[in-house]
């Protein structure tokens, strides 16, 4: 008995360890809003926020928003993947290709392609389809460098072994060199998809009329402060949510992995 | 061309890749000016590169670009420097200090997953729209993941460095810094350019939605003004700048770095 109180304290005070400064910030925070420490209307308390959250999803219109900025994440990011990892591949496996794929992706790395909205938007128009194109260029370039990596790695001895059964090249990149960039892409992907999340949302604030973005920038215009920090909560659990389900998708397909 | 031998990819040399560079930068321009003059794309969308080019030099010389730029660049520098001293030193006391990663680590852990595009609303609302809340939008968009790359850097030191700076006398500071800060440099370095990629994201969409200068206000401003020609020049500017910044970057670094086996 004894030695199980013991052990279940120690349990215990490790996951006190682990979340005390995150309860004790929660409070302080809670306590500077209530008594008015700070000013609610600049830093509303964490249970308004929660609640108002609530209030905002029984409502239906932040579920509305936030399935338009999932659409535009979800569709952007399938065709980065779809176009992305084929490019890194084929990147991997010719000089060619290597050789003038490098110089772009040099130069497009480091730019903020936020930049573009403008671009976007003269050519895609304010809905969807401008975000789309930003979520893509922003994902696409993660994936492509992370897939390159990967198929590099290759081991020699496994794609002379498809080779010398008989493989097509085709085969090779599909049963052989895909599988062995697999763990490096699913890192490329987590990144992809982190930042698509940034720059869907940042998009939605500068030119939107729908999405979790524009929720957040128009409750700040309007002074619906409340709304500026569930629209925030909102766009984390997203964020949170969307993580989660990569590093699923990781288990899932790299079980083999180490 | 012919599928290379299966040995891992010879790496180009430097020269390849700047002939390589400048052949993809001349096809693109050449494109871009025929598509436009084609008519292909309508002049409104898309103008001419040549006649982007030429507001481009206008604006250079009237001093127009040079003071947008000066004004990015200057949130951009106090952000990210403030964000280097303040992260580097969180991460490697972290690192070395218990109670620091149980205080800190689980806040850090609630905050990561929160999109950098949701701290320019909350900083317009608490700092304004001037320069000061544009600084502290970099500092807090780059901070965490230089913070979590001091962090793994110092945690993964290799021991014997530590037992044998100790045996030769070193306390505690001095081996902060002469062993384990600069172990824990090529892992900094890393995560200093991620923050550094990301600092011209929310630099620029933040311009862009509180305007009061700076090159992402200069691209909507102008776009709002229908001067579509200003607004190529401008986005052509903050490629042309990011990408330059981030090269120096990668050039000081592997200056800094030549003693490591892999520089970032």
């Amino acid at each position: 008995m004894n030695v199980g109180y013991d052990r279940l304290g120690r349990l215990l005070l490790l996951r006190m360890q682990r979340v005390y400064s995150v309860l004790l910030v929660l409070a302080v925070w809670e306590w500077a809003a209530r008594d008015s420490v700070v000013n609610p209307f600049l830093l509303p308390a964490a249970s308004d926020v929660i609640v108002n959250l609530w209030r905002l999803v029984m409502e239906g219109r932040l579920l509305f928003h936030a399935s338009e900025s999932l659409i535009r994440v979800s569709v952007g990011l399938v065709l980065a993947v779809l176009i992305g990892i084929p490019l890194g591949l084929v990147k991997a496996r010719s000089r060619l290709a290597d050789a003038t794929l490098d110089p772009v992706l040099a130069f497009w790395f480091p730019v903020p392609k936020v930049g573009l909205i403008p671009l976007a938007m003269l050519f895609f128009g304010l809905g969807h389809g401008s975000k789309i194109a930003l979520v893509f260029v922003d994902a696409l370039l993660p994936l492509v460098i992370a897939t390159y990596h990967g198929a590099l790695r290759t081991d020699d001895r496994l794609v002379w072994s498809a080779r010398t059964m008989g493989d097509s090249e085709l085969q090779i990149l599909w049963h052989v060199v895909l599988p062995a960039a697999l763990p490096q892409i699913f890192t490329g992907f987590r990144l992809a998809v982190t930042v698509s999340l940034l720059v869907v949302f940042l998009a939605e604030m500068v030119a939107s009329s729908s999405g979790l973005g524009h929720v957040m920038i128009y409750a700040l215009r309007t002074l619906e402060t409340k709304d500026v920090f569930s629209a925030l909560v909102a766009m984390s659990l997203m964020a949170f949510i969307a993580d989660w389900v990569v590093l699923a998708l990781r288990r899932r397909f790299l079980a083999w992995h180490a | 061309m012919r599928r290379r031998a299966d040995a891992a990819v010879r790496p180009r040399s430097n020269r390849d890749s700047r002939i390589g560079g400048l052949i993809s930068l001349v096809i693109f321009l050449v494109t871009w000016e025929i598509v436009t003059t084609t008519g292909l794309v309508p002049d409104d969308v898309l103008p001419r590169f040549s006649a982007v080019a030429t507001t481009w030099w206008d604006m250079l010389v009237s001093g127009e670009l040079v003071r947008q730029a000066a004004s990015s660049l200057s949130r951009q520098m106090v952000g990210f420097t403030a964000a280097v001293v303040f992260g580097v030193s969180l991460g490697i006391v972290m690192a070395r200090h218990r109670a620091v990663d149980d205080f800190a680590g689980p806040l850090i852990t609630m905050i990561l997953p929160i999109p950098k595009a949701a701290l320019i609303p909350l900083v317009m609302l608490w700092f304004g729209i001037g320069d000061a809340a544009k600084t502290i939008i970099v500092f807090l968009g780059t901070i965490l993941p230089i913070v979590i790359s001091a962090y793994h850097g110092a945690a993964s030191v290799d021991q014997v460095y530590i037992w044998s700076a100790r045996s030769m006398g070193d306390d505690r500071p001095t081996l902060l810094w002469r062993v384990i800060f600069r172990a824990a440099l090529p892992e900094i370095m890393a995560g200093m350019r991620m923050g550094l990629i990301i600092s011209f994201i929310v630099l620029v969409g933040a311009e862009m939605l509180a305007g009061q200068g700076g090159l992402g206000w200069l691209v909507f401003y102008s776009l709002d003004n229908g001067a579509y020609r200003v607004t190529y020049a401008a986005m052509l500017t903050i490629a042309a700048v990011s990408f330059g910044y981030d090269r120096l970057f990668l050039l000081v670094s592997r200056r800094v770095l030549h003693w490591a086996e892999q520089s970032p």
